[in-house]
């Protein structure tokens, strides 16, 4: 169903929620440990931390997964403007 | 036990310093940008301070002039992070949540994803934990808030430090011997 590569079931459906949300989802598979990278390109985007790296073999998939989810809710700007808070 | 907590970086990283890290554990995740890093973990360990120590060194032993400046935790948290926070399993969690055990009116979530994992701000959730079920959570663990004051005091004295390398002789001869403190 999914296009990532990722291992890890769980962390590739949250790559599809963040990928289905507008986020750039973006694998770098010369690399051995990072998966790759899930950024914000928003243009309203004022969050100086607009990069996500995905962990290859994340030691809980499920912890991955929210992480990732967590970076998606950080990122809301379309529906609820910059959040600044961290 | 399983410590969760966000370390703050001074800088940002590159993809190859991303690399270097998830290459020294797999128990964090990497945020990042020109502002700076957090790293938030989740780790297995016998104490909190080992837990806060381990992570600290793995990020600095991986990535040469990087610092860790600071450590907080996440207020926005998942059914697992309450679960590690409160010390109790998930699945008590989550008849919590679902009205099916305790005392009911746990928090309604702040989040659902469009997958539909639930998140809760900690905040709510150590209020209800402390004053409907009686557990010793605190919203900052105390340990967080010390180890967060030393890495912030170590900073502070690197910046010190440079002050003075890169002031005159005699400025450095009479404020130096103020950081010899012990």
């Amino acid at each position: 169903m999914t296009r990532w590569s990722h291992s890890k079931p769980e962390v590739r459906k949250a790559l599809d929620e963040a990928d289905a949300d507008g986020l750039r989802v973006e694998p770098t598979e010369t690399r051995g440990h990072s998966w790759g990278y899930v950024d914000c390109v928003h243009p309203d985007c004022a969050d100086p931390q607009r990069r996500y790296y995905v962990n290859s073999t994340p030691k809980n998939q499920d912890n991955e997964a929210s992480k990732i989810r967590r970076f998606i809710r950080r990122h809301q700007h379309r529906k609820e403007g910059p959040r600044p808070e961290v | 036990m399983t410590y969760e907590f966000t370390l703050h970086l001074d800088r940002g990283v590159t993809e190859d310093e991303a690399d270097a890290l998830y290459g020294a554990f797999d128990d964090g995740s990497i945020v990042t940008g020109p502002g700076g890093t957090t790293i938030d973990f989740t780790r297995e360990a016998a104490s909190w301070v080992t837990a806060i120590v381990t992570a600290v060194n793995d990020i600095e032993g991986a990535v040469p002039g990087v610092r860790v400046t600071g450590v907080g935790q996440d207020d926005l948290v998942s059914m697992l992070e309450i679960a590690q926070r409160t010390g109790r399993t998930r699945e008590a969690v989550r008849l919590w949540a679902a009205g099916q055990r305790g005392p009911g009116d746990f928090p309604a979530p702040a989040w659902e994803s469009p997958g539909g994992e639930r998140f809760w701000h900690w905040r709510d959730v150590a209020r209800w934990a402390r004053e409907r079920m009686n557990l010793a959570v605190e919203v900052v663990p105390d340990e967080i808030r010390v180890a967060d004051e030393v890495l912030k005091a170590r900073q502070a004295m690197a910046e010190a430090q440079q002050i003075l390398r890169d002031s005159d002789d005699a400025t450095r001869r009479y404020l130096g011997p103020l950081l010899d403190y012990a």
